[in-house]
């Protein structure tokens, strides 16, 4: 990578956004008419311990949201591939890993992303059951 | 092998990556949430107005 970074590639980079007043706590609001959001991976800022409260608060309160939406979306997942794995198993029974290995050597160069999809699903399947 | 079963099995496979991918996902926000919990008793020992990072 060149270490030469035009000014405008840079702001590219590091742009990602306009934010919105409601998602910053008003006493930490910039006077902009218009913020713009930078990306700071790995920044430190000095703040008040109040307002450190409160963005601890509010990543928390994301944070929070975020693990409930995932472990849910988790669940809903599972529930569905155990319906699936049952019409499949009621199908299929145990030829399941024969028919793969059979399968995927038939289709080794004929049709490549099928049996690609087809690993992925036995894969899927070992990994439901363990 | 007809039609319909690939379909079954490509949306187990679909499934399964979107369980995987959510799984990743959540075990970052799961370290996250630990490092905030720490930051919160931190915090608790600091002096009021005092300023901290």
């Amino acid at each position: 990578m060149s270490p030469r970074v035009s000014a405008q590639e840079a702001k590219n980079d590091m742009l990602i956004g306009q934010t919105s007043h409601t998602e910053i706590p008003p006493s930490l609001s910039f006077s902009s008419p218009r913020p713009l959001r930078y990306k700071l991976p790995d920044t430190f800022i000095h703040v008040k311990q109040s307002d450190a409260l409160t963005l601890l608060e509010r990543d928390t309160a994301r944070i929070d949201e975020e693990i409930e939406r995932l472990k849910q979306h988790i669940d809903e997942s599972e529930e569905e591939m155990k319906r699936l794995k049952v019409l499949l198993y009621g199908k299929f029974g145990n030829n399941i890993s024969e028919w793969r290995a059979r399968r995927t050597r038939r289709d080794r160069l004929a049709d490549v992303s099928l049996a690609r999809a087809h690993n992925r699903f036995g894969e899927g399947l070992r990994r439901h059951e363990s | 092998m007809s039609f319909e079963d690939q379909k079954l099995i490509n949306a187990f496979s679909r499934l399964n990556n979107r369980r995987s991918d959510a799984e990743d996902d959540l075990k970052k926000q799961e370290r996250e949430k630990e490092a905030l919990e720490e930051v919160s008793l931190e915090l608790e020992l600091v002096d009021e107005d005092e300023e901290v990072l």
